[in-house]
């Protein structure tokens, strides 16, 4: 006769300290073995998608800074401006294209430096979280001195970006560039040779390829188990169709595999950073638009790589100042629906590893 | 010509450490410290805040870094605490809505008194730039819970967090503290 | 060449209404910005290559965009809905991209204010389940034969769909009741002391 045990309901959060925000996941146990992972979310919906509709195009900035994935702000910004300008034709000068890929090239070094910081801890090693926290202020401070705020920016405006660099700027930026793969190796002699994080990662939570592919799988996320797919190389936005950079694949699917891309990716954003501000033309760095510019009537769908995978924006104007329907295309709305079929068949402890190399973050999810 | 009699003027902190080297050098040894009960216990209580961590938003990640390598809140003794039960401030950084804010009110129910809150952020304290045309955030959070300190701002630098926590500690110092207990008691 | 895919697709099922093409050729949604425009236009424009299609006919032209050639459409980004209150209809929104052909296509799905009933596609793309909620959850359209039908952002609770134009904002009762207990508390409480 097998021996049946009763299942068992957990809940984790809404306050959590590893769900990285305001996430409660229902989790049923039979004994040790994940049957099945709801996540419950919505605990930080902030309304972005209504109050857009009730705001000028201008405005809107600050709110997707806000409204969206708060950890990578210059990467919404890209986003909702994408499909303001296509919708628009609204020109950017091209030292305002090629600033924009350096910015947002740093903000996805800071987002991933977040992310393995926070994972770290998730882990049991908090020595990473001080480590990615130090860098990460260095590149805060190089955010500050362009644009003046260290977590949200508005600093990309229709038709261009409200500030040239300061003086200076690059050689600090290069420096940092400079002295960046020391530390980057810094993590992997933590973290990737060390027995306990390979035993907790590799081989745990599996997603396959096909399965990502269905459950709608984005970014890192997806490349991990196979997909090469990367909007900066699908549909080339501001200057990455004139940099060179590789998009790394893994097909293993594992949270190992998630890390090593994302480790892989801070490189690579660190090559295209050398060669922008190597390639960055003299010249205007914002087109003249009006203040309460008023878009023609239509639809656009504008797709960026955000630092956590594919963003889009859908937008729908009536030939009014303020959008008439703005429709945000979340990464990590995708992402953490795949995590109910990663999460299938894993043990319990296993939860909080997988969860954290998804890189939600719950703003942009809720929106 | 007033008729109340003249207000003696209140110590500040510095005048009291004064005055209380001023006791120990007269005493024969001066090994000796003499002050109130309840100055010491507030002492204590000011400077092991054990802060629930509890990030909601944006804000949450400015308090991550001040707890991080650069600002290093554990300098001045406070050291986040995963569970409300060992907890004596809630710091409530981010946007709450409507959803949550329930969770909040026991969050803050189950911390053990004397317990202390500070509202992180423009959101927290009044909505912020969620104010307007908005169906889900709570405008402000002292809707459901009280709130000691407000630190304004979206988001506060790293330093006004810590301006907050220095300011709660000043308004602990001068707590009432035992009188209160004993007198709940009685 | 995705708006070749649309005439593709209308030759097969002839109920199927496409966009009117942009006058622009390079218009296609992504590529380098369009050309500024004189305003005052009245005509809609449509970036990305897509169609109408009937509610009854839905589940087959998504089986046949998903599984067949030249179509190969594999991957749902999202979907969601646009309320035209004026007209008195919502437009379900599906954005479909081929990772392997690597073109896109939009699907749009017209259904009354008064009785807003689509079927579901979470058959066809399983990622679309919480897309489809959030879309009930926020504009109160059915998705029949769901598997999991509920709110998602709201509580369970919440009165009215809120990215509706007609929605107006309610505080819950409950909220009222405790700010208002608060406020209480706190009255008569002088400054310095705890409130
Ligand atoms: S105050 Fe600003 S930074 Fe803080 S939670 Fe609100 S929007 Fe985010």
């Amino acid at each position: 006769m097998p021996l049946r045990t009763e299942q068992l309901m957990l809940n984790m959060g809404p306050q959590h300290p590893s769900t990285h925000g305001v996430l409660r996941l229902v989790v049923t146990l039979d004994g040790e073995n994940i049957v099945e992972v709801q996540p419950d979310i919505g605990y930080l919906h902030s309304s972005v998608e209504k109050m857009m509709e009730y705001r000028t195009y201008l405005m809107n900035v600050a709110l997707v800074d806000r409204g969206m994935d708060y950890i990578a702000a210059l990467a919404n910004e890209e986003g909702y401006l994408l499909a303001v300008e296509r919708l628009g034709g609204i020109d950017v000068p091209a030292r305002a294209r090629w600033l924009r890929t350096i910015m947002l090239e740093f903000q996805r070094l800071s987002s991933h430096l977040v992310w393995l910081g926070t994972w770290g801890i998730d882990l049991g090693a908090t020595t990473v979280f001080l480590y990615c926290f130090r860098e990460r202020e260095v590149i805060l401070d190089l955010f500050e001195q362009v644009t003046g705020g260290r977590l949200h920016h508005v600093y990309f405006r229709p038709g261009g970006v409200y500030e040239d660099l300061p003086p200076g700027w690059t050689d600090r930026a290069l420096a940092f560039c400079d002295e960046f793969p020391g530390h980057l190796q810094e993590y992997h002699d933590l973290l990737t040779g060390n027995p306990i994080f390979l035993a907790r990662t590799q081989g745990v939570g599996v997603l396959p390829k096909d399965a990502a592919i269905t459950m709608g799988a984005c970014g890192p996320v997806a490349r991990a188990s196979g997909i090469n797919f990367d909007v900066r190389k699908a549909f080339p936005y501001e200057a990455y169709g004139e940099v060179e950079f590789d998009i790394p694949t893994f097909e293993q699917g594992d949270c190992f595999a998630r890390y090593l891309v994302r480790m892989e990716e801070m490189r690579q954003s660190l090559r295209i950073i050398r060669q922008a501000i190597e390639k960055l033309p003299p010249g205007e760095i914002r087109s003249k638009v009006q203040v309460t510019v008023k878009l023609p009537k239509g639809e656009v769908y504008a797709r960026t790589e955000s630092p956590r995978g594919d963003l889009g924006v859908y937008l729908v104007s009536s030939g009014d100042d303020m959008p008439y329907r703005v429709k945000i295309r979340a990464p990590s709305f995708s992402n953490l629906y795949a995590l109910t079929e990663m999460m299938r068949g894993w043990k319990v402890a296993d939860v909080i590893a997988i969860l954290g190399s998804v890189d939600i973050v719950l703003s942009d999810v809720d929106r | 010509m007033s008729t109340q009699p003249p207000q003696p003027p209140v110590p500040s902190r510095l005048a009291s450490i004064a005055a209380a080297i001023d006791i120990l050098d007269q005493l024969p040894g001066g090994n000796l410290i003499l002050t109130k009960v309840e100055y010491l216990l507030n002492w204590g209580r000011a400077a092991s805040l054990w802060p629930l961590t509890f990030g909601l938003a944006c804000c949450a990640i400015e308090m991550m870094a001040a707890f991080a390598g650069r600002f290093d809140l554990d300098r001045i003794g406070v050291i986040p605490r995963a569970t409300p039960r060992q907890a004596d401030l809630m710091i409530v950084a981010g946007r709450c809505t409507i959803k949550m804010a329930p969770i909040v009110r026991r969050l803050w129910e189950q911390m053990p008194e004397p317990k202390y809150v500070i509202s992180m952020g423009s959101c927290a304290t009044c909505g912020g730039p969620f104010y307007y045309d908005n169906y889900s955030i709570l405008k402000g959070i002292d809707q459901v819970v009280p709130v000691d300190v407000y630190v304004p701002g979206c988001p506060p630098r790293p330093e006004a967090l810590i301006e907050g926590i220095l300011k709660l500690q000043e308004k602990i110092k001068v707590e009432p503290f035992l009188r209160r207990t004993v007198a709940a008691q009685a | 060449m995705s708006w070749g895919l649309v005439e593709e697709l209308q030759r097969r099922f002839p109920e199927i209404e496409p966009f009117p093409r942009p006058e622009e050729s390079h218009a296609e949604g992504h590529g380098p910005a369009a050309p500024a425009r004189g305003h005052g236009e009245t005509k809609f424009t449509h970036h990305v290559p897509g169609a109408w299609v009937p509610a009854a006919s839905l589940l087959e032209v998504c089986r046949v965009v998903r599984d067949e050639a030249p179509f190969h459409l594999d991957y749902c980004s999202f979907v969601s809905a646009v309320d035209w209150m004026a007209d008195g209809t919502f437009e379900v929104v599906y954005h479909l991209y081929s990772m392997t052909e690597r073109h896109q296509m939009l699907l749009k799905v017209r259904v009354p204010r008064q009785s807003p009933r689509t079927p579901s596609v979470t058959g066809i793309w399983g990622g679309t389940n919480w897309h489809e909620r959030e879309t009930y959850d926020l504009f109160g359209i059915v998705f029949e034969g769901h598997p999991d039908l509920r709110r998602i952002m709201m509580t369970e609770d919440w009165h009215g769909h809120p990215l509706r134009k007609d929605y107006v904002y309610e505080e819950p009762r409950w909220l009222v009741d405790l700010a208002t207990q608060r406020q209480r508390e706190i009255e008569g409480l002088g400054l310095g002391e705890r409130a």
